[in-house]
């Protein structure tokens, strides 16, 4: 088949060529070299060849190496023209077995082994064998076949005319075929890994520059030689030496470095900056990377190199931001909080461990751990309070105070201002912001709230007060005034005469009574260092009763007693005595002429507090009017009753004074209650 | 035309209301002076009896501090009685207050005439009453 494509023009060249090499040589001499090569390869010597026994035991010898090398053999014989002559072509055991048969299973010929040979891998062969004619060289070439199993193998065949020493043509060729598959596939996978790393080292910011033990350069990426060029104005050569390069104050450091690198191995790295010829500072990573082989010696040293220029900018900045931000939690008591809307997750600073007790870490999820510690009363305002924020597409601020419970049960005021961030949409997507602690100043706030309403309270009370003194002691006063005038200037009988001192008299008697009456209170009023003892609210009654016996009696007064939730107090006996007296006094004294006066009188604890209510069924007051003046001094509100109007003063002081407070409900024609709070 | 001139006195201490009697009857013994302990009972009296005898004016002492109704809540009932009513009656405050926001008070009212400090003499009512005489 060969030769009856191969074209006169090739003919005439082979023969030419052929001939000519026959000329120079010995006859065979291609024969014997070409088997000596097969010998050769496989570790035989033409000794062998001597005897036929020898010959077969190499035969078998050569089919096993064959086997083992996958390497099979031929011969095709130029004389057989019939390209289907089994004649034509012999193979050896593993050449059928490359071919996927048993050797001898088949029997081959020119077009059996065309019939295997995928049709694009034809011209291939063609060609290859063309090119041996014309050139005269070995006929070598790769081509593909088709197996008997239909696998596709890749195949590496070799040959060489046998010439006619007497004609001078060639009339045999003989070769080698081999699998070369594995081998194929190795290769081009290696290929694309090389390209692909090729590429990769092309396309990275990191320069690369390979080194040979003795630090001189191997090879080196296009950012290397960018790099080397801008920082030390050098250009890179492959064979140069790398420590050349270096400036001469940084020379004894590299070295150092390359010399730890080779000889021991080290991995390391540093970062070092260049003045550029533009002025720029730029900052570098180098590292030194030992490449070792299989036995751990270092092969080559590959250094790769970085512009960290903008990376140490950001993080010398993050690195000041963070420190800022660290110190300023340090700072401040404020918990600063970052709530993601789009994920609903919540980043607090680390005090808000310190603060509330949470663990940052357990409640950094999920908007839950916002609101379950809010205390149940201020929940539906704060939520809502925020949502109204949130929906509303211009507002930028949240700000709220509320309770919250601390992880220990305790219950804490926090401040919270929290910035809204939108995107472009104007929809929120975080919340930002910081909330203060202010239990502390809050409670403070409360009591200064607290004293300040009872500075003005007591500074309104002693403005009354003195109000009152003075008019009541002005009053007796102006009458002794008056009659002294009177005496002086008109004659008098001896009736007037008397009338007037009988005036005077009782003037008199009423200023000392008013004086008394200060004394007492001022008595009081000042601080109370009277002995407290355990006070029984029953026996505290009764004894009143005993001695206003003969009144309730007339008076038919109904009392309803009831001490069961707390039945004594530790207190100032004679003050409770008082109050309890006037109050009760007062009932009676004020009630409704055709009712049968109803008095309760209940002891509760509310809130930690005891807390005493007197209630009665009788005239009451009219509170909106007089209410501000109801516990003033000499304020009376029944006219055509005896009395100063010293009893209710007097139960306020009394009861102010052993920390106490009083309050009245009233209404007219209806009754009045009376509570006192005092504490236990 | 003759009118008859009344003194009405309103305050519920009664040494007070002695001592104005006193004076009043000792300067002018042919006039009516009439005391009211209880100030409703005073405004009673200017609705009903007062009311229906045109020809009588009252000068009209008037105390501050009374239980149930104060001198200014007096004044305040006062307030709404008729004009021709009122047109009779002079009110003066008389009080044994050295407050000085009480006689501020007192001038702020239109219907007051001057605020008295106790005691009344005589020579506070010739004062008085020559102002009186002086306007009609």
């Amino acid at each position: 088949m060969f030769r009856n494509s191969l074209n006169p023009h090739l003919k005439t060249q082979l023969s030419a060529f052929l001939g000519d090499k026959t000329k120079q040589t010995e006859p065979y001499v291609n024969l014997f070299r070409a088997i000596s090569q097969i010998y050769d390869k496989f570790g035989i010597t033409g000794d062998h060849l001597v005897d036929e026994k020898t010959v077969l035991h190499c035969k078998t010898h050569l089919d096993a190496s064959q086997r083992i090398g996958k390497t099979g053999s031929w011969e095709m014989d130029l004389s057989v023209d019939d390209s289907s002559d089994p004649n034509g072509l012999k193979w050896s055991n593993e050449a059928y077995r490359i071919f996927g048969y048993e050797p001898g299973e088949v029997e081959v010929s020119l077009d059996f082994f065309f019939k295997h040979i995928p049709s694009g891998d034809h011209r291939i062969i063609n060609r290859a064998y063309e090119e041996a004619v014309t050139s005269g060289t070995i006929y070598q070439v790769e081509h593909r076949i088709i197996r008997s199993d239909l696998s596709v193998r890749i195949l590496m065949e070799r040959g060489e005319f046998l010439v006619d020493p007497e004609s001078g043509l060639p009339y045999k060729m003989i070769g080698t075929v081999q699998d070369i598959t594995e081998r194929k596939e190795n290769e081009s996978e290696l290929k694309a890994a090389k390209a692909n790393l090729q590429s990769i080292i092309e396309n990275t910011d990191t320069a690369y520059i390979l080194l040979d033990v003795n630090a001189n350069i191997i090879s080196f990426n296009q950012v290397a030689k960018l790099i080397v060029m801008t920082t030390v104005g050098r250009e890179l050569v492959v064979g140069e030496n790398y420590i050349q390069l270096i400036l001469a104050d940084r020379r004894e450091k590299v070295q150092k470095h390359i010399q730890d690198a080779i000889s021991k191995g080290i991995e390391s790295n540093y970062k070092t900056c260049f003045v550029i010829p533009n002025g720029e500072t730029r900052w570098f990573d180098i590292k030194y990377i030992p490449v070792k082989g299989e036995a751990n010696q270092v092969l080559s040293l590959s250094l790769a190199v970085n512009d960290i220029t903008e990376r140490k900018a950001s993080e010398d900045k993050l690195k000041l931001f963070n420190e800022r931000y660290e110190l300023m939690t340090r700072a401040t008591n404020d918990v600063l909080w970052d709530w993601d809307l789009v994920n609903d997750t919540i980043y607090r600073s680390a005090n808000y461990h310190q603060l509330f007790g949470y663990n940052a870490s357990e409640t950094n999820v999920y908007i839950e751990s916002l609101i379950d510690p809010i205390h149940p009363d201020d929940k539906t305002k704060i939520l809502q309070s925020v949502l109204e924020k949130i929906q509303d597409p211009f507002a930028t601020y949240w700000e709220a105070e509320y309770r919250i419970f601390k992880n220990n049960g305790e219950t804490a005021v926090v401040k919270d201002n929290g910035y809204i961030v939108r995107n472009e949409d104007k929809k929120p997507v975080r919340i930002v912001g910081a909330m203060h602690d202010i239990t502390n100043s809050h409670a403070a706030e409360l009591e200064r709230e607290r004293i300040t309403r009872d500075l003005i309270r007591q500074n309104k009370d002693l403005e009354q007060f003195a109000y009152i003194v003075s008019h009541n002691l002005r009053a007796p006063v102006a009458n002794i005034r008056g009659f002294a005038e009177l005496m002086s200037t008109m004659s008098l009988t001896k009736e007037e005469l008397d009338q007037i001192l009988k005036g005077i008299n009782v003037s008199v008697k009423n200023l000392d009574g008013v004086i008394q009456d200060l004394n007492t209170i001022l008595q009081v009023k000042r601080e109370v260092n009277e002995k407290r003892e355990v006070v029984k609210f029953t026996r505290l009654v009764k004894d009143i009763l005993i001695g206003i016996n003969d009144q309730v009696k007339r008076e038919r007064v109904k009392f309803n007693l009831d001490f069961a939730e707390i039945s004594q107090v530790f207190s100032v006996k004679s003050y409770l005595h008082s109050i309890f007296y006037n109050l009760i006094s007062n009932s009676i004294k004020y009630k409704r002429p055709d009712h049968l006066t109803v008095i309760n009188i209940k002891s509760q604890i509310l809130e930690n507090k005891v807390v005493l209510t007197f209630e009665d069924n009788g005239l009451g007051i009219d509170l909106k009017s007089k209410g501000d003046q109801v516990f003033g001094l000499y304020k009376r509100f029944h006219h055509n009753m005896e009395g100063k109007g010293m009893g209710l003063f007097m139960v306020k002081t009394q009861v102010e004074a052993i920390g106490g407070k009083i309050s009245i409900e009233s209404e007219v024609n209806k009754g009045t209650k009376f509570s006192i709070e005092l504490s236990q | 035309m003759t009118l008859k001139q009344v003194f009405i006195i309103v305050d519920d201490d009664p040494i007070n209301n002695q001592i104005c009697r006193f004076v009043l009857t000792k300067t002018y013994p042919n006039t009516r002076v009439i005391e009211f302990l209880c100030p409703h009972d005073g405004l009673n009296y200017l609705t009903e009896e007062f009311a229906e005898n045109e020809e009588t004016n009252a000068i009209l002492f008037l105390d501050i501090n009374m239980p149930g109704l104060s001198g200014w809540e007096f004044l305040d009932l006062y307030n709404v009685l008729p004009k021709s009513l009122k047109e009779r009656v002079r009110v003066y405050l008389l009080s044994s207050s050295v407050d000085e926001r009480d006689r501020s008070r007192a001038g702020e009212n239109k219907y007051v005439e001057s605020f008295i400090s106790k005691p009344l003499t005589i020579g506070v009512l010739q004062k008085i009453v020559q102002t009186k005489l002086k306007l009609s």
